[in-house]
């Protein structure tokens, strides 16, 4: 695996210092001592894999050396003398030479997590020395599920972070929240993303299998380093880096198909008849054609019509090594994720180059270089609504429609397909038609370069002077093409192409002097930073209609009429100092203050330099005596930690200058260009801060192999800023304004396992559990409740408010629903105020668009060379107004569109209580089935809990004897199934998020066959 | 000192990358214009004043005519508003919060802080020619401003530079009197070609000196004051500049905006989206006579007013249009009355575009007004039967002599009633109707009785918003009766 390359890289690196040791010298004093001789072997990992660049120490002396690429060492030893094997991602063994059997030693996976080092932001830090809430996934575990983008690895991975799915199409982004929401709007609570130091990338720009680590800053103490854009946590990703030593070369690759799964069987067209063949009742009645196919027993299924098998599949290829001074790597990768709606895919191409070198003992330089190109295929916004919509009774060929009607014949052939399909509807055409490359294309491709030039000096001893500059850019174009015969044009309008740039550009030069000393008991490490970030955003558009031809968005002059057009720049810059000191007494006791003072153009004069401190403490209680006398706890740590960090997202660039806009004036029959103001500008705005406290416990116990980490936090983000009434002599109605408060508060259980180990056979578990609660407040102008907007102090920031669904009214209930104009079998919505009638009055909280709590299981076996692991992913709490019931994909309440068979609707035979009575309709406001408004939209609240199996990955590897033959070091098959068990009572395509828009593609299993090798 | 050399570089790579000072931090946008990169020079104080006039399009075909004309006895007290919102006001139960008053209570602080800007802003900007214009200008809006709102509010704040966020929530209401003295002395001010307005008819759309004159007029006599009204009217009779048009049909045509008959209007353009005249097309839905055929709203007109007209007075159907065609069905509806003195002779670009202007200060105004002084003078005043007949026989009605008018105040009755024909559709009715008193007696006859008159309702209520964001009553009070 890759992972183990990297490994290699980094006890290389430690190799390293050594050179600084005269070796010969002390091999010198210890023979005047012992009786030498030369021991041999080799080291494997458990399954017999040859482990190269294992650093192998005579204890207690300086003595070392390294194991070879095909595992084997060789030193000089005396009889008394113990030998230890260390290396990264592996527990240390200790042999004593005197009584050894065999020279050839296994090594267990697994590591001592104190020794590993977390980024903090601006430097890095050992675990043990950590007094803030930061987590870290390493390679492994990313790249375990194979995952398309990045930031679906972190998905129950780390506690504290809720990863969402936003869409199932190829290659989409993730929602990402890191404890909880801290604004009203999504755009302006999500992490700060550091690629390689550079601020502002996106996470989605990197190859999952280019990352070395992702630590992830929940906790305003560490997010403090980043100031005003701390208030959403850091998500810092961190590419893999070349090291010294033979060169390396990797391949890492899988091939796999994704079925459509877990999708709910749709009604048959007899099915559908049967429920609305009443057509004075539903109204739209059945046209000979559909008759036709219900009599012929032929039911459509359009899902299945615009859907394929489809291939997902990644290359990557990665090469480093070094010389003692220098040191590089490279690699390339390819993605592909095909749609399972035809035409449908997303592809990435990622080039990656860094190179380091030491210029002289003081003196160093490095350049890295990322180069991403990206193109996601989407095709129609309709495809899998319109199937979705399309009655079941439909016909897509027109020539198997043998009843014509008149909007049929009208229309006639559209290639082979029936525009209207045979069915009564002028909202719903063929989805056929939508996928058709010639009809609907739309396509976003874009090209980003992350690259990043640095020197690092020692001024003096422990004092060192880095200054790096980094540049990102993004380069993205979305082109989009609608023929005739889309939906939006309705066979009628001349085909419309469109095209967006845009240019994302931002620069940061950070200036870092950073010191570490160690002075008897104490030690301190200080940072101290002068940064400058600058931003530039260039867009451009255009939009034209009637096109002659098929040139999808690269003839846009040729459409005869330019629909719209236009230009815009925004550009913003922050100015930062930062200083930060770690001080620790005896290794026990830890300090960490830190401070940071951002200068930020989007704020007026007077208020434009904020200042974010923060300050953490931490006591290794497990190097007390009283505790070390317990013999339970190898490792026990208590931190506390306050901090405030701002959020940068919360005023856009300019927000507080007012804007001007254009408006007209006749003077006699000239009209005269006007400029005037159209907001009240507030210089007295500042970033919302958001004050966090947290406190963690860190554990390992000696009894039993099982370690972890437990935090509770509260966060108050306070200035939040809200549009705020004011009075109209200013002329105007209201101005942004610092004014709401949202609150925060949660905990976090991380726990490692092994939970049984013996002979060849490990399984061991880690465990996430992520529980926030999030309320709001306070809100604008003092309210309570601000129902418009759907804020409510002391509920959930995404509180859902409407009406309260109770069950069906039951036979025996006649009476009772009477009361409302109902009968039984409709739906019964709770009677607030008791004045039995049900309007707007009756509204209430009835759930929250957060989760009460996720937690993700990853259980790994290895039995010799082979491997297995799966992983359990659970979200709790969480509620959507269900676009599968509420009208979007189709409209329980009417006949319209086609729906799932497995809806429990009431009959008189089958007492259901959680769906109505489709003869009847849901009941209130209306006797016309589909408005009923008000039950129904009460219905559609529901709980949207899952578990899924996210997948089950099986492995082996080829032992080591094989693989001297092939002159390999490592050669790894595996299988993997994605996606194959989803527990869930939310109907819906995936309850992870509100399927059910337009623009979307089916949840799918897919399975995929990889190989890991290492040359 | 090579550790220094390397400092010394690193920072010079710092500034050579990002020339690094507070400057950086002082960005303003370049696609957009802000308050930061604004009101830089001569031409952009121009262009925020025309902002300033922009405002007056949808203030005047649309809030204005709801508050006035609903609100009178010519427009039916039942029939034809889309919603219990606009019902309210034709039926004097409008409340505080009713969206007609806050609209206009908004848009004429807007146009205020618009105003006030430009004359704030100008004063930096080194003198230029049209400097004196561009302020008398704001002046003037600024004035037309105070005269809507005091008339439709009576004590309102009276804030005559920008407000801050903080100062807005100490600014109270200045009293009515006061407000008015501020009106007229402004209006009075720059009626004094000194002071930069045009002295020149022919300078369209912008107010004029005669502008100026005709609305110190009407604020005065809005007051009760003839006196101080009465120079203001003569000196536009005085100028030989205006005329009242000798058809009536030709006043209300796009072609003729403009022209002689008008001291000044509120101007429109349907070649420019978003800047035509919206009033025209209040009018039944799918009505075969209206161009276009109108949108929703139908303003009906009262029975009242339809049966009052004299026998032959041609301007009955120049203003109103008595029954319509249905473009759906071809259906004619008989006695469903609607206004068609704006959209009668002329075209739209859309149904919601039209190029008519409406007009603010008519000259007839001007002459009636003035004919009413005289008459408060002397009676009989030849002059005031002079000028009531002039109006009435571009009517095509008979004249009235001192046989039919036998006293001073049979005159001012005829006179007032007179109006109430002659300006029928704009926005006089009402405010005659309070300047004279005798809104109670014409009203309550008017009103049904489920919906009766109220003298209370001579005021708007404060906004609720407005009262609630100050929320203090020592500072923001409500007027009676809301």
């Amino acid at each position: 695996m890759t992972s183990k390359l990297n490994k290699s890289k980094i006890i290389n690196m430690k190799q390293f210092n050594y050179k600084i040791v005269p070796l010969v010298f002390a091999l010198i004093i210890t023979n005047f001592v012992y009786a030498q001789r030369t021991v041999s072997g080799i080291v494997t990992d458990e399954s017999g894999v040859p482990l190269p660049g294992v650093n192998v120490l005579v204890k207690g002396t300086e003595s070392g050396t390294s194991t070879d690429f095909d595992g084997n060492y060789s030193i000089e030893a005396s009889e008394s003398d113990f030998l230890t094997f260390s290396f990264v991602g592996f527990l240390d063994k200790e042999i004593e030479v005197s009584k050894a059997e065999s020279f050839n030693i296994s090594l267990e996976m697994g590591s001592d997590e104190l020794e590993e080092v977390v980024l903090t932001g601006y430097g890095s830090i050992k675990k043990r020395d950590l007094t803030g809430a930061i987590a870290q996934i390493k390679t492994e575990v990313i790249q375990r599920a194979n995952p398309i983008q990045a930031a679906a690895s972190l998905q129950g991975q780390v506690a504290g972070v809720v990863v969402t799915k936003t869409k199932s199409r190829p290659g989409n982004d993730f929602d990402i929240n890191i404890r909880g929401l801290n604004n009203f709007d999504d755009e302006k609570t999500r992490p700060l993303v550091v690629v390689d130091g550079i601020m502002g990338a996106n996470i989605n720009d990197i190859n999952p299998g280019d990352i070395q680590t992702i630590d992830v800053l929940k906790d305003a103490s560490s997010t403090a380093v980043y100031g005003a854009r701390g208030a959403n946590g850091v998500i810092i990703v961190t590419t893999k880096k070349g090291a010294s030593g033979k060169p390396s070369v990797s391949y890492n690759g899988y091939y796999g198909v994704k079925t459509k799964a877990h999708i709910p069987d749709l009604l048959s067209s007899k099915q559908f008849y049967e429920l609305y063949k009443n057509e004075d009742r539903f109204g739209r009645g059945f046209t000979a054609q559909e008759m036709y196919n219900i009599n012929n027993g032929i039911t459509t299924d359009f899902l299945d019509l615009v859907t394929r098998d489809a291939i997902q599949q990644n290359h990557t290829i990665s090469v480093s090594g070094g010389s003692d001074s220098t040191t590089y790597n490279f690699s390339a990768g390819k993605q592909l994720e095909e749609g399972l709606v035809s035409n449908a895919d997303y592809g990435r191409l990622s080039l990656n180059a860094g190179i380091e070198s030491k210029v002289s003992d003081k003196f160093k330089v490095g350049f890295t270089a990322y180069v991403t190109e990206n193109e996601r295929n989407w095709g129609s916004t309709e495809a899998v609504r319109s199937a979705m919509r399309a009655r079941p009774t439909g016909t897509p060929y027109f020539d198997n429609i043998v009843e014509p009607n008149k909007r049929d014949t009208n229309f006639g052939p559209v290639g082979d397909l029936a525009f209207y399909m045979g069915i009564n509807d002028s909202q719903v055409i063929n989805p056929l038609i939508e996928i058709d490359p010639d009809n609907f294309q739309r396509q976003r491709k874009s090209n980003s370069m992350i690259a990043n030039v640095y020197l690092e000096y020692e001024l003096f001893p422990d004092l060192k002077l880095k200054t790096s500059y980094s540049a990102y850019t993004n380069n993205q174009r979305e082109g989009e093409f609608r023929g005739t015969y889309t939906k939006s044009r309705k066979g009628s309008r001349s085909p419309i192409g469109s095209t967006i740039q845009n240019k994302a550009s931002n620069y940061t030069v950070d200036n870092t002097l950073s010191y570490t000393k160690q002075f008897g008991k104490h030690s301190i490490d200080a940072t101290a930073l002068f940064s400058v970030f600058e931003e530039y955003n260039e867009s451009m558009n255009i939009g034209v209609e009637d096109l002659p031809y098929s040139s999808l968005w690269h003839s846009l002059g040729t459409g005869a009429t330019v629909t719209s057009y236009g230009s815009n720049l925004t550009d913003y810059s922050i100015v930062s100092y930062m200083g930060r000191v770690n001080y620790g007494f005896d290794g026990k006791y830890l300090i960490t203050i830190t401070g940071r003072r951002d200068g930020a153009s989007q704020l007026a004069d007077g208020n434009k330099w904020a200042f974010f401190p923060s300050a953490a403490i931490g006591w290794r209680m497990s190097d007390e005596s009283f505790v070390q006398e317990l013999g339970v706890f190898d490792n026990l740590k208590l931190r506390a930690s306050y901090g405030e960090v701002g959020n940068n997202a919360s005023i856009s660039p300019y927000a507080t200058q007012s804007n001007i806009f254009q408006t007209f004036y006749d003077f006699g029959g000239n009209p005269a260009l006007g400029y005037t103001i159209n907001s009240l500008a507030n210089q007295g705005v500042v970033w919302e801060r958001s004050k966090e406290i947290n406190f963690g416990l860190d554990f390992s116990l000696s009894i039993i192999k099982l370690s972890g980490t437990v935090e509770y936090y509260k966060r108050n983000t306070e200035d939040l800023i809200l549009d705020d009434k004011v009075p109209n002599s200013t002329g105007f109605n209201n101005v942004l304004d610092n004014v709401g408060e949202i609150e925060n508060s949660g905990i976090e259980v991380s726990l490692n396992s092994v939970n049984l180990s013996k002979g060849d056979f490990k399984w061991s578990s880690n465990l996430t559990f992520t529980a926030n609660d999030d309320k709001v407040v306070k809100l604008a102008g003092g309210l309570t409740e601000d129902i418009g907007n759907k804020r409510f102090v002391g509920e959930s920031v995404r509180a859902y408010y409407s009406y309260k669904f109770e069950g069906i009214w039951q036979l025996g209930q006649e009476a009772e629903a009477a009361e409302f104009g109902q009968e039984p079998g409709q739906i019964r919505i709770r009677d607030l105020n008791g004045d039995k009638k049900i309007n707007s009055d009756d509204r209430m909280i009835v759930g929250k668009g957060t989760p009460d709590w996720t937690a993700g299981l990853r259980n790994q076996f290895n039995y010799k060379n082979w491997d297995m692991s799966f992983f359990v992913y659970t979200r709790q709490g969480q509620m959507y107004s269900n676009a599968f019931l509420n009208g979007t994909y189709g409209d329980i309440a009417s006949d319209r569109y086609n729906r799932s068979a497995d809806i429990d609707y009431w009959t008189p035979d089958n007492p259901s209580n959680t769906y109505f009575n489709p003869v009847t309709g849901p009941g209130l406001n209306s006797k016309n089935e589909s408005k009923g408004g008000t039950s129904r939209v009460g219905l559609s609240y529901q709980l949207a809990d899952f578990v899924r199996i996210s997948d089950v990955t099986m492995g082996y590897s080829l032992p080591s004897q094989i693989l001297s033959e092939l002159g390999v070091s490592r050669f790894r098959l595996y299988g993997q199934v994605q996606n194959p068990f989803v527990f869930t009572d939310f109907l819906s395509f995936d309850p992870e998020y509100n399927s059910g828009g337009n623009d979307d593609d089916l949840p799918a299993l897919t399975v995929l066959f990889g190989v890991n090798i290492n040359f | 000192m090579k550790k220094f050399r390397i400092l010394f570089y690193s920072l010079i790579i710092t500034t050579v990358f990002i020339g690094c000072d507070e400057e950086d931090l002082d960005l303003a946008p370049i696609s957009q214009l802000t308050t930061g990169n604004f009101y830089q020079s001569s031409i952009q104080i121009d262009q925020a004043l025309t902002g300033a006039y922009s405002s007056l399009n949808s203030l005047y075909d649309e809030m204005m005519i709801r508050a006035a004309i609903w609100r009178g006895d010519n427009s039916s007290q039942t029939q034809g508003y889309a919603n219990n919102l606009e019902l309210n006001i034709s039926q004097y139960n409008e409340n505080a919060g009713s969206q007609v008053s806050t609209d206009i209570w908004n848009t004429c602080y807007s146009i205020i802080n618009r105003v006030n800007i430009v004359i704030q802003k100008s004063e930096d900007i080194e003198d230029y020619a049209q400097k004196q214009s561009h302020i008398a200008q704001a002046r003037f809006l600024r004035a037309l401003m105070y005269y809507e709102l005091v008339r439709h509010f009576g004590d309102v704040p009276l804030v005559l530079k920008p407000v801050g966020l903080e100062e807005s929530f100490t600014v109270g209401r200045t009293a009515l009197a006061e407000v008015y003295a501020f009106v007229t002395s402004e209006f009075e001010a720059i009626s004094n070609p000194s002071a930069g307005l045009s002295s020149n008819q022919n300078d369209k759309g912008r107010p004029t000196i005669y502008s100026a004159n005709g609305m110190a007029a009407k604020a005065y006599i809005q007051q009760g004051n003839y006196t101080s009204a009465k120079p203001h009217l003569k000196s536009i009779i005085d100028s030989g500049k205006f005329s009242m048009q000798s058809d009536y049909a030709e006043l209300f045509k796009e072609s003729n905006d403009n022209g002689p008959h008008v001291v000044f209007s509120i101007q429109y353009d349907k070649t420019v989206a978003g800047m035509g005249n919206g009033q025209p097309q209040q009018v039944p839905k799918m009505a075969a006579e209206v161009p276009l055929n109108g949108v929703t709203r139908k303003q009906m007109v009262s029975d009242d007013l339809w049966f009052s007209y004299e026998t032959g007075d041609l301007r009955r159907d120049l203003t109103i249009q008595n029954g319509w065609t249905s473009t759906e069905d071809g259906e004619f509806v008989a006695d469903d009355r609607f206004w068609i003195k704006y959209a009668k002779n002329n075209s739209p670009a859309t149904f919601q575009e039209w190029g008519v202007d409406i007009p603010i200060v008519r000259y007839t105004d001007v002459k009636m007004l003035y004919a009413e002084i005289l008459n408060s003078e002397s009676y009989p005043s030849a002059e005031a039967f002079s000028i009531l007949n002039e109006v009435r026989t571009r009517a095509g009605l008979a004249d009235l002599t001192s046989t039919e008018l036998s006293s001073q105040s049979s005159f001012l009755d005829a006179i007032i009633n007179e109006r109430r024909f002659e300006f029928a559709g704009e926005s006089n009715r009402w405010w005659d109707l309070l300047r004279t008193g005798k809104d109670e007696v014409v009203l309550s006859a008017f009103a049904l009785s489920a919906y009766p008159y109220s003298s209370v309702k001579r005021l708007f209520g404060i906004p609720e918003a407005e009262i609630l964001k100050v929320n203090d009553p020592s500072i923001l009070s409500q007027n009676p009766g809301y």
